[in-house]
């Protein structure tokens, strides 16, 4: 049982070191569309929403990936 | 007397961590979430500026009126926003938002040169067509669209970004 803890404590910090990487991608984007926005620029709005929802789709995965885990014996 | 205690209250870390790293990873979610929030915010308000009609038309002047000083300051599109006309050296008229483009200090005409020159950080801007011409301004003053309506020279809209 403790081995199997380990091995699950390990997976979701795995899976948690990603969720850091998008999260960063995910501030750059906001940051930069906010910073365009701010000097009048709205080019980069749209599609930077686009992939930050998409980040958030994936980390929201991820997520419930880790419930899931949860429920495993 | 200590093993006795580890004994009654057995802690085992690899749960302990686990715990932590979930409830970690949930925030990171929430945050992730907020930003995708802002993200569509932003998005949004784009859509609204680009769909947005233009302001109302707003009187600036006479031609008489601005052929006699060479400019003239006016409030267009709120009453919070400075805008200057002025007559170039080629007749033509042409009006632009006041504030710098760099922290927003009103600019000043200086007609012998055709530009707006902005004592702040000794920035400049063309008349012409609104392009720095020198100094930290990152981009060209915001121009007005006007309309000559038989002697009358109206505001009627600010051009999108270039
Ligand atoms: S505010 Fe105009 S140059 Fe800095």
């Amino acid at each position: 049982m403790k081995e199997r803890n380990r091995q699950k404590s390990q997976v979701v910090a795995a899976m948690q070191l990603f969720n850091f990487i998008l999260l960063v991608l995910q501030m750059w984007l906001f940051v930069g569309s906010l910073e365009n926005a701010l000097r009048g620029d709205f080019g980069m709005a749209l599609p930077s929403a686009a992939a930050s929802v998409l980040i958030l789709g994936v980390n929201i995965w991820i997520l419930l990936g880790v419930f899931r885990l949860e429920r495993e014996p | 007397m200590h093993d006795k205690v580890k004994e009654d209250f057995p802690i085992d870390w690899e749960a302990d961590q686990y715990v932590c790293r979930r409830e970690f990873l949930k925030f990171m979610t929430l945050a992730s979430g907020g930003l995708a929030v802002g993200s569509v915010s932003i998005a949004a308000l784009s859509r609204l500026r680009r769909s947005g009609a233009q302001p109302a038309a707003v009187f600036v002047c006479t031609s008489d009126e601005l052929r006699t000083t060479g400019w003239r300051e006016f409030f267009y599109p709120g009453t919070e926003d400075p805008c200057i006309v002025v007559q170039l050296k080629s007749g033509k008229v042409a009006a632009y938002s006041r504030r710098c483009t760099h922290l927003s200090c009103p600019v000043l005409w200086q007609a012998k040169n055709d530009r707006f020159y902005c004592p702040c950080h000794n920035g400049a801007f063309s008349a012409e067509d609104g392009s720095v011409l020198q100094g930290p301004p990152p981009r060209p003053l915001t121009r007005v669209i006007l309309d000559i309506r038989g002697g009358e020279i109206w505001a009627v809209g600010i051009e999108s970004e270039r």
